[in-house]
């Protein structure tokens, strides 16, 4: 089965995952880790309870927010196998387009896909009715 | 192959609820269904083809379908443009 982490720096994943239940409707299989929000529970110990959840058989998407920061870091150190795939900097199309990808397309297609969409969507937006109108 | 021309009738166009719907409709068929909209056509397996596509109300698009299931699948994205685009 195809799970998913949403690991950020505080409220971040909370808050994004609001916005896709809006958008396509709650989905299962979403974990969260909002670190630092909490002094007492590590970003490891928060890691170590999501996999927890994930078996051998089981797919699993880490979106991080940051690349080069701690918690890709830690999830590049902690979680990173042959079953489990990581992309940065992520954004809402390209959650949407993980999430919603079809479960019978192998999951590096899906994600390879939808970096290109999810790059597309982030525009000028200024610019591009300039362009338009010219 | 079953291509049939829709005017959206939403105001707002295809903004991301619908167009999440309708991606999730077309996944119940397995025939290769596409959303057409002056020269760009994209498949309809992607919310962000179909928001690429900047459809707004009273535009005209097309859908193209092939494959099997093709003849229930029109029937059941006729009354998506028809009938549920209106409400969303």
């Amino acid at each position: 089965m195809r799970k998913f982490l949403i690991a950020t720096h505080g409220a971040f994943a909370k808050g994004i995952q609001s916005s896709v239940n809006m958008i396509i409707g709650e989905t299962d299989n979403v974990f969260l880790i909002q670190a630092y929000l909490d002094d007492h529970i590590s970003v490891e110990d928060e890691l170590a309870t999501v996999l927890t959840h994930i078996t051998a058989d089981d797919e699993l998407v880490i979106f991080t927010d940051l690349l080069g920061g701690s918690v890709n870091n830690i999830m590049m150190r902690e979680a990173l196998k042959d079953n489990v795939h990581i992309v940065s900097g992520f954004n809402l199309p390209l959650l949407i387009e993980v999430i919603m990808g079809d479960a019978g397309t192998p999951v590096m297609e899906v994600i390879e896909e939808a970096i290109v969409n999810a790059k597309e969507q982030m525009v000028y937006v200024n610019k591009l009715i300039t362009q338009q109108n010219d | 192959m079953i291509t049939k021309d829709y005017i959206i009738t939403a105001a707002e166009g295809m903004h991301a609820r619908p167009a999440t719907n309708l991606v999730k409709l077309t996944k119940n068929y397995s025939s290769l269904i596409s959303l057409k909209k002056g020269e760009r056509t994209v498949k309809l397996s992607s919310l962000m083809n179909i928001l690429s596509l900047g459809i707004k109300g009273g535009e005209t698009v097309s859908i193209i379908i092939d494959g099997e299931d093709e003849t229930s699948a029109i029937i059941a994205i006729d009354a998506f443009f028809e009938e549920e685009l209106k409400h969303l």
